[in-house]
């Protein structure tokens, strides 16, 4: 919505200035997102009148025009122009040299293919305004009665300052002057000026002609008020609405047209003219639509209706969409002489359902959309009629239709002014509340409580909460100081899976990796790029109804694409050495989805490159698969979990030889690997990839996080080191099992320290060496026992894997 | 033999004066003083000596053998600290080398701020709750007093799954959850960060985005009390020279609404910009929770009162940081993420 200042200063009296008063209306609840003087940067234009046109002599899609800028109409400047709007007789705006255009444009006489140009014709849009039908797509064709030589600035009423506010859909009836000159008569204690209009005429009487209105359902068109209006001369409106209307944002249409539209901005209630001739049958009745009824509206489109879109019609069929859009039917033309001027009230709902399916928004219905007042209606029609008839345009034939079977009265509320008092945190004054309210137009009565009677205008207040908001809002937010919430504290706990989801991420920091955040939602594509089989668990993904576009359709089911999208990205850009994370949900339910699905957490790994890159003193070292289980190892590790295993797996995503799924207390918790070459190339990589995937909420599940001291072991330990060679086969897990078994309890470490494969050991053969700790809590060790259990190993690896030593 | 001694003596002396280095040192001592050693052999003549004469000696040998240790012990020392002085002198490294650094990640710079503004909140007791990303149109807005044809509604452009379940617009359906699991059980103080949907792309709207909600449920809450924690808040996060205003603003879940700017971080509040001249930055939208919203979720709006406060995370970010496209965050590009590591 946008307000002139000069024209709210007309309705209502204050003194800030326009920055002054935008930040009073911010405060107050109406924002103020812009402030600006129109035609800013504009200089040195004036009016000019063509007196002869001719074509360029060296080029065709050219003009030369004669001008005259003094009122006897003396042509001396000539122009140059491309514009194919203007005839001789027109009047136009023109900048002079030396002159200045908004966009920083300073006008210079210049040659056009050897004809001199001694200046600019203008377009509307040149000059910051909305263009009319007269002179779209070229010169802006001013009135025929345009005085010559005039200053364009003055002419057009450039010195007002124009206001943009963001409305909040509670505030329809700011969608007005009026209702802004409310709020400032509110804040300034003043009174609002309201317009002028011709006297209402008593009793409603049928229209001469017998015009007969008849509503279908009054709950979708509780009031329809008709007024005639006749020997209509249709024209240019004045210069002055015509300005007004543009500084607003609306373009000139004709004096009918432009009235309409000029009372809606000054009152809010929305009306429509229609041509009295092409009514048909005298009737007008506001109905449902049938079922692929057809309008062409104003706009010149087709329209399918559906059955739940009000529209106004005569017996033959629909003249209009009710609140949103005349048809192109009954449209006002040069030709009309009397007009039935629409002033109504529609169901807000009725008319939002009608606007979004047509996805046809106009002034009218943003204003029903938001409720107009219902008592509004005779007023705004009679106010149309007095502008009218003062413009000298039409006669005023003193005959309205006014159905309006149930009259909405307005909501009483109580207020309790301790209440007030509760809400706010500070005292205001009864005398104070009171006189707020009525500043704003309430009724009130009593003093404890009040009792306040609300205008039909204000729909958005209907609880004393409401009430208190109004008063709070005009008194002033910024007077009430700020105190802190006394009371008990309500005991933190801190809930496990937030401390280890920042423990995780503390971790994984300290070791070097860098945290992502990626969208929630991708291309189903991506599970053909993953190689999933059709009836892989994640390919049953949650696809969104209304996406932005294919690539963010689908909810995740796996983190895998997600990581893959990062690493590819910045491997494009040449960032080729990463440790990347994400923590994140994964979505997994059933497809149609009958209830709230699951929300799984997932911990993703992604690794690439080199680690210790640009290292002077030592070289950097390849990201391999153990650089990625070492992670995931010590993560585990680091979160308190003891018993974890890794086992070969088979995910069609990755390498088939070089991934494993982990395994913590008997349950899967994901899989880590490098990837399988054809998802490297599905995403245009080229390197290897090492990437995990691991269920957050299985490997975090009854995470006790207790730690039990031990007391230090007080007799030495004993480290003997066991080199084996074994079948390559062999699974190190597996002798690490067997070592351990037979170990028992006196066995307390097992580190491998080399594996080899090569010419020292036979083909087929590898070998290994392990450094082995043995220690007792109760006595030192003797080496017999040592030699013993060391024996007992190599005897036990023997039997079951077949183990030599080395 | 006595002046045999004191000859050795002299003689002694001068060697392991002129020793150079620790093994010739080594070497002279062996020679004089070790078993069999210059004076060994010289005492190895005792036994042809008079039993008067004997103690004298010995008595003189004793002497000399401490005079000629203390003398070695002294020499000893002596090069040692040549030598420690000698290494000391070779060994220059050029310190302004590069130091071999451990690998150092960086957290993403919204769990940055979530992190900043999760701890600000529960040290002022508040607990942290999440909820569904997916919710149903009930708690995402029917329970937040936004009936299905509302037109704050098209505030938030809403990804739909079905015709009741969306992606929530907003975490405030935490708070609805929270309330009805609690009441009519007071206080309540909880935060509610996570992921929250709207269907808008460009440089300042991303379809994916993070909020944190707050709330508190009490008996006396007002509207004093969400602008004493909301100015506190802001000037934690943006310094304590920024100013704090409470607007009158509009939410279907509130009442009183307010918004809440602070003056522009980039210019003061000069205006510029960032802030479109008008020297205030938008940060947060607030109020206190509708008595409709309250009573839904089983409070009584005449025995108790709230407040709720939301906020976008990445907005917070942006200013912090002067980030000025939402979809860095989202690029994951790691040269923009290693501009947020710490170490």
């Amino acid at each position: 919505m946008r307000i002139s200042y000069n024209w709210l200063r007309e309705l209502v009296p204050f003194t800030w200035s326009p920055q002054e008063l935008a930040d009073h209306l911010t405060m107050a609840g109406l924002e103020v997102e812009r402030v600006y003087r129109l035609g800013e940067g504009l200089s040195g234009l004036v009016t000019a009148l063509i007196t002869a046109l001719e074509r360029h002599p060296r080029a065709d899609n050219l003009l030369v025009a004669q001008m005259a800028v003094t009122e006897d109409a003396q042509p001396g400047i000539q122009v140059v122009t491309g514009a194919q709007n203007i005839k001789v007789g027109d009047r136009v705006p023109l900048a002079l040299p030396g002159a200045q255009l908004p966009e920083g444009n300073t006008i210079k006489e210049a040659k056009f293919k050897g004809v001199l140009s001694q200046g600019m014709m203008c377009s509307a849009e040149e000059l910051g305004l909305e263009s009319s039908p007269a002179d779209e797509g070229g010169i802006m064709i001013l009135p025929p009665d345009t005085p010559l030589g005039k200053d364009i600035e003055e002419l057009l009423g450039f010195d007002d300052y124009v206001l943009e506010l963001e409305l909040t859909p509670d505030r329809g009836d700011c969608l007005s002057m009026v209702g802004v000159a409310r709020e400032v008569a509110a804040l300034t204690g003043s009174t609002v000026r309201m317009p002028a209009t011709l006297p209402a005429d008593g009793e409603p009487q049928l229209i001469e002609g017998g015009i007969k209105v008849t509503i279908t359902d009054f709950s979708l068109c509780p009031r329809y008020t008709l007024r005639l209006l006749s020997d209509i001369k249709i024209g240019p409106s004045p210069l002055w609405m015509q300005q007004r209307l543009r500084a607003m944002g609306m373009r000139p249409i004709n004096n009918m047209v432009d009235v309409t539209n000029y009372v809606m901005l000054e009152l809010g209630q929305p009306l429509h003219a229609f041509d009295k001739e092409l009514v048909r049958d005298g009737e007008i009745i506001v109905r449902l639509a049938r079922a692929g009824e057809k309008i062409v509206t104003l706009d010149d489109k087709e329209r399918v209706l559906a059955e739940d879109m009000l529209l106004i019609t005569d017996p033959q069929g629909a003249i209009g969409i009710a609140g949103v859009m005349g048809g192109a039917d009954s449209e006002i033309t040069p030709h009309t002489r009397s007009v039935l001027l629409e002033s109504a009230c529609f169901n807000k709902i009725s008319i939002r359902r009608t606007a979004q399916g047509l996805n046809l928004r106009s002034e009218a219905s943003n204003r029903f959309e938001k409720g107009v007042d219902p008592n509004g209606t005779l007023q705004a029609a009679n106010r149309v009629a007095y502008l009218m008839e003062k413009m000298g345009v039409a006669r005023v034939v003193p005959l309205i239709v006014d159905v309006y079977p149930e009259k909405i009265e307005p909501l009483s509320i109580i207020l309790r002014p301790q209440r007030v008092k509760e809400i706010l945190g500070m005292e205001i004054s009864v005398g104070k509340i009171k006189e707020i309210l009525r500043g704003l137009d309430f009724g009130v009565e009593g003093n404890n409580p009040l009792t306040v009677s609300v205008p039909t205008f204000r729909p958005d207040i209907t609880l004393e909460q409401d009430l208190i908001e109004e008063v709070a809002r005009i008194y002033g937010f910024d007077r009430i100081e700020g105190t802190m919430v006394q009371g008990v504290f309500a005991p933190v706990k801190k809930f496990p899976f937030q401390v280890m989801e920042s423990k995780i991420k503390e971790l994984l920091v300290g070791w070097g990796c860098t945290e992502i955040v990626s969208y929630s939602f991708y291309s189903p594509r991506y599970f053909d790029y993953l190689r999933l089989p059709q009836d892989h668990p994640a390919r049953r993904c949650i696809p969104l109804h209304n996406p932005l576009s294919e690539m963010q359709s689908v909810m995740r089911t796996t983190a895998l694409p997600s990581m893959m999208d990062t690493l590819a990205f910045n491997i494009k850009r040449k960032n080729v050495h990463m440790a990347l994370f994400e923590v994140g949900r994964l979505y997994w339910g059933e497809h149609p989805l009958g209830e709230l699905p699951r929300e799984p957490r997932f911990l993703s790994l992604g690794l690439v490159g080199k680690e210790g890159v640009g290292c002077w003193q030592r070289p950097a070292q390849e990201r391999d698969f153990f650089t990625l289980k070492g992670l995931v190892e010590a993560l585990v590790r680091g979160l308190g979990r003891k018993k974890f295993s890794f086992t070969p797996s088979q995910h069609p995503s990755f390498h088939p030889g070089r991934q494993a799924s982990l395994y913590v207390e008997g349950e899967e918790v994901g899989v880590l690997g490098e990837m399988h070459p054809d998802v490297a190339e599905a995403w245009e990589v080229k390197e290897r990839l090492y990437l995990a995937e691991l269920n957050l909420d299985i490997l975090l599940q009854n995470l006790s996080g207790k730690i039990l001291y031990r007391q230090l072991p007080r007799y030495p330990a004993v480290a003997r080191d066991l080199a084996i060679i074994v079948d390559e086969g062999i699974k190190a897990a597996e002798i690490e099992d067997i070592i351990r078994e037979a170990g028992g309890d006196l066995l307390i470490g097992v580190q491998l320290f080399d594996q080899y494969m090569g010419d020292q050991v036979p083909a087929g053969k590898k070998s290994l060496a392990y450094n082995l700790l043995y220690q007792a809590r109760d006595r030192t060790l003797t080496d017999e026992v040592v030699t013993g259990l060391h024996e007992r190993i190599i005897q036990s690896l023997n039997k079951s894997v077949g183990a030599m030593l080395r | 033999m006595q002046n045999k001694l004191r000859t050795l003596e002299v003689e002694a002396k001068k060697a392991i004066g002129e020793a150079g280095s620790l093994s010739k040192l080594e070497k002279e001592r062996v020679h004089y003083l070790g078993r069999r050693g210059e004076l060994t052999l010289i005492l190895r003549g005792m036994k042809d000596l008079s039993i008067e004469e004997r103690p004298v000696v010995g008595k003189l040998a004793n002497q000399i053998r401490a005079h000629l240790e203390a003398c070695i012990q002294e020499r000893l020392a002596q090069l040692k600290g040549n030598l420690k002085a000698e290494r000391l002198k070779k060994e220059r490294l050029d310190v302004t080398l590069p130091g071999t650094r451990p690998q150092v990640g960086s957290k993403h710079p919204l769990t940055l701020v979530l992190d900043e503004i999760k701890e600000l909140f529960a040290g002022l007791g508040y607990t942290v709750v999440e909820g569904p990303e997916i919710e149903s149109d009930y708690y995402n807005f029917e329970a937040l007093n936004l009936p299905k044809i509302h037109p704050a509604r098209d505030m938030q452009d809403t990804f739909y799954i079905t015709k009741d379940i969306l992606l929530r617009t907003h975490t405030s359906p935490v708070q609805v959850r929270t309330m009805e699991a609690r009441a009519p059980n007071i206080p309540v103080r909880i935060i509610c960060p996570g992921k929250v949907y709207r269907r808008d792309a460009d440089s300042t709207h991303s379809p994916m985005f993070h909020q944190v909600e707050g709330l508190v449920i009490d008996k006396g809450i007002t509207l004093a009390n969400l602008k004493g924690v909301l100015t506190l808040f802001a000037r934690e996060i943006f310094g304590s020279d920024v100013k704090v205003r409470f607007r009158p603003s509009y939410f279907p879940f509130t009442e009183p609404s307010a918004e809440v700017d602070i003056s522009c971080v980039i210019c003061g509040g000069e205006g510029c910009r960032v802030c479109s001249q008008t020297g205030w930055l938008e940060i947060l939208g607030s109020g206190l929770v509708h008595p409709r919203v309250l009573a839904m979720s089983g409070y009584d709006p005449e025995v108790v009162s709230g407040f709720a406060f939301g906020m976008g995370v990445e907005r917070i970010a942006m200013l912090k940081y002067g980030i000025d496209d939402i979809r860095l965050f989202f690029d994951n590009d790691v040269r923009f993420l290693h501009q947020f590591a710490i170490g």
